[in-house]
C-alpha cells in the first residue's frame, strides 16, 4: 500500500535495468550483434517507460518512448547500429539515467539536462528520419512522429478487471487509464462499479471497479499488453484488437463477469457490434447450454494472435530466466543495518575478551573450554559479518569498459579493455572511495600512455592498444593494477621538470622509482600537450592522497616504450587494520601498521637544541610526544633515558612519535569514537585490547600536521627571540 | 482528510477536504457510509476542498451514491475541486455519477 516503497523499488529496478542497457550497448560495440543481446537493450528501455509510466513520470516516459522507437527499429532490423548511433544510444542511456535521478532527488530537471534532453531528441528523430528513407518516398511526406512507428492507428478494446488486491498493493487503476493515455486516445472509457457491495460487505481497501476501454492507437499488442505487466496476475485482463471479428466480442460478452447485456450495451455504445448483432448473440446464449459456453471461452483462449502468444513466451522466457540465474540473487540491506550489526559483533567481540580474562583467573576448567569455543565462534561471527561487507570489484571495472570507448574514440585511439580478477573482494566503502582514482589513471593511461596509431605503427606495435585492469589479494591486501603498452614513462622528462619546477635541484641523485613518484607531485605533468582529458597537471597528486587515505599506497613501474604500471595496494577493510601498539603514561595507542617507517631509542638520538626535532641521518624530523598531546599523567617517573621514538610518514611528511613502551604489532577492529571524542585532534578511533584496556588508534596524517605546525610556530618563536637577542 | 456533515430537515451537506485516497478511505468510511440516520431526499457532497482523490476514494465516493439512491434519495456535487475533477474525467464519470453503473444496475435488478 506504500507507494513510496514501490517507487524506491523502481529506482533499484531502473538502475539495474540502465545497467545491463549500457552493459549491453558495449557488448554490441565489442561486436555482439546479436538478436538477445538487442532484445535486452530494447527490453530495458522498455520496461522503464512502462515503469516510470505507473508513476506518471512523464519526463522518463516522453523521451525514453521515442528511444524505444528507435530501438524497435534496430530490433526489427529495419536500422543497423552503427559507432555514431551506438554513442548516441550510450548519451541516451545516461540521459535517462540523469532524468530517474532527478526524480529520486526529487529535483526538476535543470536548464542542463533539459538542453540536452532536447539535443538527443533531435538525434534521435533524425535517426528515425533517415530510417525510413529506405521507404517508399511517400512516406517521407508524412511527419515524423507518424513515420516512427509505420502503423495505421485503429481501435482496441479493453476489458479490464484489476484484482482485488491492487490497491492494496500500492497499483491504482487510475495510472493505468493515465498511461494509456500516452499510447493513443482513449474515444470511450466505461467505470463499471457493478460489483460494489452492499455496505456491510464493503471493504475500502478493496478494488471493486472494472473499466471498459476503447483506445484509438497506433501501438501493437505487445506495447498494450505491456502497461498490465504489473498487475497481470490475478487480474483478469482483455485486450481485443481493431479488426476483430464480431465473434470475438460476443465471446468476450460471455466470458466476463458482468451481465451480457450490461456489456453488450457498452460495446454497442462504442460502434463495435451493431445492436441486431448483439440481440443475435443475446439470444443464441440464452439457448446454449453451460458446457457450450465454456467451450467457446476455451476456444477464445486458442484464437488469441499470434502477438499475444509470442509476448506470454517472452514472459515465461523473463520467468525462466531469473530462475536459471542463481548466482543473481541477492537481498538488498540498508548499508546501515549492516553498519550496526558490526558494531554489535565488536560488542561481542569485546564483551568476549572480557569473559576470556575473568575466566583465566578462576582456574574453572570446563569454563575455560566454553570459553575458547565462544571465541572461536566470535571470530567466525566477526569474520562473516565483515565478509557481507564484502563486494567483487568486478562491478567496478565493467564500468571503466565504457571510460575506455569514450576517450578512446574522443581521441581517435583504437584500444582494448582487459579485465582481470573481477572476483576479487574487497570493502563496498572502499570501492567507492576508488571508483575516483582509478578513473583518472584509466583516462591518463589512455590519454598519455597508449601512442596514436602512427606511432604505435613505428615503434612495431599492433594498431590497437591493450589496457589492463586487474586484481588480486595478497597476504591481507588487495592490490590493483592498471597497465596499458603504451610509450611509458620517460623519465629524463620527469626530471627535466621537476628541475624546472624547482621541485629537486639539478645535481641531485635520484632512484628511478623515486624519479617515479615525482609524477605523484602537485604540479608535475609530462604532457607536452594538454587535452581536455588530463595533462593540466591536477589529478596524480590528488589520486596518491584518496589512495593514501584508504590506508594504501600506489607504485609505478614503467619501461619506456613499452609500457606503463600502476600499482594500487590496499587493505582489505577499513574495520580491520594492522596496527602497531605503544603506550604512553600507561596508556595504550595503536599506530596504523603501514604508516609506521622506523623506532628507535630517543636516547640515541641527536637532538636538534631548544626544539622538539631531531636530526635522522642529515633530515630534520620533528617529533610530538604523546604524553604532552593528550596532557597524560602518571605516578611513575618516565625519564626521557627510556623513551621511545617512532618515526612515522604520510605521503611525503615524516613526523616522530615519543612514546614510552613499544608493545608490538597486533590487529585490532577498528570502533568509531563517540561523538564527545570527535573533535580531539590526532585520534581516528578506538580499539580494546585483549586485557580489555581501551587503545586509541592515533590519526597519523593530523598528528604529523600537527608536529609541524606546532615546530614552525617554535621556530618562529625563536627566531623573533633570537632577533630580540642581537 | 477531514469529513463534515450537516444534517438539515429535507438534505445532508457532507463536505470532504484533504486527501482522499487508499490511505484515508478505512477511516473516511465510517463517517461517511454512516447512514443510521437514514438519507434525506437531498445529500449535497462538497468536494470544494479535496486535494487529492484516488480510485479508493472514487469507490468509496460510489458507496455512498449507491447508499443514497438505495434510500430513495439523490446525490449531488455543488462543488468539485479540480483534481477530483481531473479524476472524474479520467474515469469518465458524470457530475454527479448517477449516469453511470447505478442506473442501470438499478434497470437490471428491476
Amino acid at each position: 500500500m506504500n507507494l513510496d516503497g514501490a517507487l524506491q523499488t523502481f529506482f533499484a529496478e531502473a538502475e539495474e535495468l540502465l545497467t545491463s542497457m549500457e552493459s549491453a550497448l558495449l557488448r554490441v560495440d565489442e561486436g555482439a550483434y546479436d538478436a538477445e543481446t538487442l532484445n535486452e537493450i530494447f527490453r530495458a528501455a522498455h520496461t522503464i517507460k512502462g515503469s516510470a509510466g505507473l508513476f506518471g513520470l512523464h519526463s522518463i516516459v516522453g523521451f525514453t518512448h521515442i528511444v524505444e522507437n528507435l530501438l524497435d527499429q534496430v530490433r526489427s532490423g529495419v536500422m543497423a547500429i552503427d559507432r555514431d548511433l551506438l554513442s548516441l544510444l550510450l548519451n541516451c542511456r545516461d540521459h535517462m539515467a540523469g532524468l530517474v535521478r532527478d526524480v529520486m532527488n526529487q529535483e526538476e530537471p535543470d536548464a542542463d539536462r533539459m538542453n540536452r534532453g532536447d539535443r538527443l531528441l533531435q538525434q534521435l528523430m533524425q535517426r528515425l528520419g533517415t530510417g525510413d528513407s529506405a521507404e517508399p518516398a511517400a512516406a517521407s511526406a508524412e511527419p515524423v512522429a507518424e513515420e516512427s512507428t509505420q502503423r495505421t492507428p485503429g481501435t482496441w478494446h479493453l476489458s479490464l478487471r484489476f484484482g482485488p488486491d491492487t490497491l492494496r498493493n500500492g497499483m491504482d487503476p487510475l495510472s493505468f487509464i493515465r498511461f494509456l493515455h500516452t499510447l493513443g486516445e482513449i474515444t470511450q472509457l466505461v467505470t463499471l462499479d457493478d460489483h460494489l457491495p452492499e455496505a456491510a460487505d464493503y471493504d475500502p481497501e478493496t478494488l471493486y471497479l472494472g473499466f471498459e476501454i476503447d483506445l484509438l492507437t497506433e501501438q501493437n499488442r505487445a506495447a498494450i499488453d505491456d502497461v498490465f505487466e504489473f498487475v497481470r496476475e490475478g487480474s483478469d485482463i482483455r485486450i481485443l484488437p481493431p479488426d476483430s471479428k464480431i465473434e470475438e466480442y460476443v465471446q468476450l460478452i460471455h466470458s466476463l463477469p458482468e451481465t451480457p447485456r450490461r456489456l453488450g450495451d457498452i460495446l454497442v455504445q462504442s460502434g463495435a457490434l451493431s445492436p441486431a448483432c448483439l440481440e443475435r448473440a443475446l439470444q443464441r446464449q440464452s439457448t446454449q447450454d453451460a458446457p457450450q459456453r465454456l467451450g467457446e471461452i476455451l476456444a477464445a483462449q486458442h484464437c488469441v494472435p499470434e502477438q499475444v502468444i509470442e509476448t506470454a513466451l517472452d514472459q515465461q522466457k523473463k520467468v525462466a530466466e531469473r530462475k536459471a540465474a542463481p548466482e543473481n540473487r541477492t537481498i538488498r540491506v540498508d548499508a546501515e543495518k549492516l553498519d550496526s550489526l558490526i558494531n554489535l559483533i565488536g560488542e561481542l567481540v569485546i564483551t568476549r575478551q572480557r569473559v576470556d580474562l575473568l575466566s583465566a583467573q578462576t582456574g574453572h576448567g570446563a569454563l575455560l573450554e566454553s570459553v575458547a569455543q565462544l571465541k572461536g565462534f566470535t571470530e567466525q561471527i566477526r569474520d562473516a559479518a565483515l565478509a557481507l561487507r564484502m563486494v567483487q570489484i568486478g562491478d567496478t571495472f565493467q564500468r571503466f569498459k565504457r571510460v575506455v570507448r569514450d576517450v578512446a574514440q574522443e581521441l581517435g585511439k583504437s584500444i582494448d579493455l582487459v579485465i582481470g580478477g573481477a572476483e576479487t573482494e574487497l570493502d563496498r566503502s572502499m570501492v567507492e572511495k576508488l571508483t575516483d582514482p582509478l578513473t583518472h589513471i584509466v583516462r591518463n593511461a589512455i590519454d598519455h600512455g597508449i601512442e596514436p596509431v602512427d606511432v604505435r605503427r613505428q615503434r612495431g606495435k599492433s594498431d590497437t592498444g591493450t589496457l589492463r585492469l586487474t586484481a588480486c589479494h595478497d597476504s591481507g591486501n588487495i592490490v590493483i593494477e592498471i597497465s596499458d603498452d603504451g610509450g611509458g614513462l620517460n623519465l629524463e622528462k620527469i626530471r627535466a621538470k621537476a628541475v624546472a619546477n624547482g621541485l629537486i635541484d639539478a645535481s641531485t641523485h635520484l632512484s628511478d622509482h623515486d624519479l617515479f613518484q615525482l609524477i605523484f607531485h602537485p604540479g608535475l605533468s609530462t604532457a607536452e600537450r594538454v587535452t581536455n582529458l588530463s595533462g593540466r597537471g591536477v589529478g596524480m597528486d590528488v589520486v596518491k592522497r584518496n589512495i593514501e587515505a584508504l590506508q594504501g599506497g600506489i607504485d609505478i613501474d614503467s619501461v619506456l616504450g613499452e609500457g606503463t604500471r600502476f600499482r594500487i595496494r590496499l587493505p582489505l577493510t577499513l574495520a580491520i587494520i594492522d596496527g602497531f601498539h605503544v603506550s604512553s603514561r600507561n596508556t595504550h595507542f595503536i599506530i596504523p601498521q603501514n604508516t609506521v617507517l622506523e623506532c628507535m631509542d630517543l636516547a640515541s638520538l641527536h637532538q636538534v637544541k631548544g626544539r622538539a626535532c631531531i636530526n635522522l641521518r642529515g633530515e630534520q624530523v620533528p617529533y610530538i610526544r604523546l604524553s604532552d598531546l593528550f596532557a597524560l599523567r602518571d605516578s611513575e617517573r618516565h625519564g626521557d633515558e627510556r623513551a621511545k621514538l617512532v618515526v612515522v610518514q604520510f605521503g611525503q611528511e615524516r613526523s616522530g612519535i615519543v612514546v614510552d613502551e613499544l608493545h608490538g604489532e597486533i590487529q585490532t577492529v577498528v570502533k568509531p569514537l563517540s561523538p564527545i571524542f570527535q573533535a580531539l585532534k590526532g585520534i581516528g578511533g578506538s580499539s580494546l585490547l585483549g586485557t580489555g584496556d581501551i587503545a586509541f588508534i592515533l590519526d597519523i596524517p593530523q598528528l604529523i600536521e600537527l608536529a609541524i605546525a606546532r615546530e614552525s610556530r617554535r621556530i618562529g618563536k625563536s627566531a623573533v627571540t633570537q632577533e630580540r637577542a642581537s | 482528510m477531514d469529513i463534515s456533515r450537516k444534517d438539515s430537515k429535507n438534505s445532508t451537506r457532507i463536505s470532504i477536504s484533504g486527501e482522499l485516497t487508499i490511505y484515508d478511505v478505512s477511516a473516511a468510511r465510517a463517517r461517511l457510509l454512516d447512514d443510521s440516520k437514514g438519507w434525506p431526499a437531498t445529500v449535497n457532497l462538497d468536494l470544494k476542498g479535496v486535494t487529492e482523490l484516488d480510485s479508493a476514494g472514487v469507490q468509496l465516493l460510489l458507496m455512498l451514491q449507491k447508499g443514497v439512491v438505495a434510500a430513495g434519495g439523490q446525490l449531488r456535487l455543488p462543488a468539485v475541486s479540480e483534481p477530483a475533477q481531473q479524476v472524474f474525467n479520467t474515469l469518465h464519470l458524470g457530475a454527479p455519477f448517477t449516469a453511470q453503473g447505478l442506473l442501470s444496475a438499478k434497470g437490471e435488478s428491476a
